[in-house]
């Protein structure tokens, strides 16, 4: 009873945080990306027997979360010092 | 104010600068909320309504389907039929359910038992209960729904009472001039898949098709959920058919798999063939447990709660358990509320750009592609390049590290 009553809690916390998103439209990277891509792909798919391809897409993407997260963090960092009272 | 009272306006911060960014972002918010012009009807029982043929006979179910659609579709209809009697249990006399009929299928004569018409569930030797699932069958507009089940020669009254029918799902369009489409499901909802099996595909009003002799399903691996790039790993059969399993070709890791259903005329061959229809591109997640030789797939996340048993037998103890199951253990309801939770928003902006374009840089590892624009001498038996492989991933993975903890360092928090 306890588990669940936290459960649901959170589930709903998350669902009215999260609710203005639903509304939006799913995202599309533009086509000219896509073709970079697939342009890319196509070019780096045959070094697959001699270069790591997997782990490098891996850590590429992983350095780009990382350092996202760092930037966001940051930022509400920056702004929360903005208030006259936080120092 | 400390440190710690900062936390819950960092939080409501980063929850109004996300909505923020992405109502600014959005490319059209009111698009996403028009109405759909399909529509469904949901059935969940039928009443056992007649005795007319001295067994049990259920009321033929006629559903309100009078829009003005010339192609309905009948999905996940299942029958349960509870039998105690097994006489004349043979050939001709075998169940049927009619999918359609010119009027309300109430006597004989209304029911066309021809094999388009009707699907022949078979006749069992003993009392038992069972489920039959159909998909993709496809019904005229102009005729009444209905569904009985009956044996060919003299209704051999082999249905009882406690038969019933459940039809989950009728669904159809109001548009006159449906696009041709095809679509695959796996099961939902905590059932266990196992393998990527039991899944379905559906097709509707393949339009310019009067035979379907030369048509084939496919179902070809995608490389993400928007690509155009496909593994050389399918499996085909013919269009009539549906179920079975994808198969793999080298060796799956864990991680999120993507396929795509295409019918194609004239052969099973995507890259040669005509396709005339393709399905989204569905998703599932493997976790890379490579026992056999199909690896096994989850099609939905699966949360299973406590399955908890008290029964050792003491009763002070038993009676503790079942005071503390009843606190901590949560409910199935409470985890499957959280199931698919995810999925329903990571596409959507702000994070939804990160996400896509994390998928194609994922793209990017995919090591098979039927596009390459040049190619190099197979150096997959040589084993100083496996090695090299081996080596340089390794040391990237400890490069990487290398850099989070160098990074962390310099963090200002």
């Amino acid at each position: 009873m306890i588990t669940t009553l936290i459960l649901r809690i959170v589930w709903l916390a998350v669902l009215v945080v999260t609710s203005p998103l639903r509304l939006l439209e799913d995202v599309t990277l533009p086509s000219f990306m896509q073709n970079t891509a697939e342009f890319l792909h196509n070019y780096v798919v045959p070094l697959g027997g001699i270069i790591p391809l997997t782990t490098i897409s891996y850590c590429i993407s992983f350095f780009i979360v990382f350092e996202l997260g760092v930037l966001t963090w940051g930022g509400i960092n920056w702004i929360i010092r903005r208030f006259p009272t936080q120092s | 104010m400390n440190k710690y009272t900062k936390t819950p306006l960092k939080i409501a911060l980063i929850g109004l600068f996300l909505v923020c960014l992405g109502v600014f972002i959005s490319p059209n918010v009111s698009n996403a909320m028009q109405s759909e012009t399909s529509f469904s009807l949901d059935i969940n029982s039928s009443p056992c309504g007649s005795n007319d043929f001295g067994g049990c006979f259920p009321t033929p179910l006629t559903g309100s389907l009078t829009a003005s659609s010339s192609v309905f579709s009948i999905t996940d209809v299942s029958a349960y039929i509870e039998r105690s009697n097994s006489n004349n249990c043979s050939g001709a006399n075998n169940f049927y359910m009619v999918f359609y009929a010119t009027s309300t299928p109430t006597s004989e004569g209304d029911i066309i038992a021809s094999s388009t018409n009707a699907v022949q569930l078979g006749c069992e030797t003993a009392s038992s209960t069972e489920e039959w699932i159909f998909s993709g069958e496809t019904i005229s507009s102009d005729s009444f729904v209905g569904f009985i089940p009956i044996g060919l020669y003299g209704y051999t009254y082999m249905v009882q009472a406690g038969t019933h029918f459940s039809i989950s799902n009728i669904q159809g369009d109001e548009n006159e001039s449906l696009e041709p489409t095809i679509s695959i499901t796996v099961p939902q909802n905590g059932t266990s898949l196992g393998y990527f099996t039991n899944w379905e595909f559906q097709t509707y009003n393949i339009q310019g098709v009067t035979s379907t002799e030369d048509l084939y399903v496919t179902i070809r691996r995608a490389t993400s959920s928007t690509s155009t790039s496909f593994v050389d790993d399918s499996i085909h059969f013919p269009l009539l058919s549906s179920g079975g399993s994808i198969p793999r070709s080298g060796i799956l890791e864990d991680g999120t798999y993507y396929a795509q259903a295409v019918v194609l005329r004239g052969g099973d061959d995507p890259q040669v063939d005509e396709i005339l229809v393709s399905s989204e591109i569905i998703s599932w997640t493997s976790d890379g447990d490579l026992a056999g030789f199909y690896p096994p797939i989850t099609g939905t996340t699966t949360i299973s709660s406590s399955t908890i048993e008290c029964n050792s037998g003491n009763l002070i103890g038993d009676g503790f358990c079942l005071v503390l199951k009843y606190a901590f253990s949560p409910s199935q309801d409470s985890l499957d509320s959280w199931r698919g939770l995810w999925d329903t928003i990571k596409n959507k902006p702000p994070m939804g750009y990160l996400v896509v374009f994390l998928d194609e840089i994922d793209e990017l590892g995919v090591t098979t592609s039927t596009t390459s624009t040049y190619e190099l001498p197979d150096l997959s038996g040589i084993s100083l390049f496996d090695e090299l492989k081996v080596g340089v991933g390794g040391l990237l993975i400890l490069l990487t590290m290398f850099y989070v903890v160098r990074r962390f360092k310099h963090i200002k928090i």
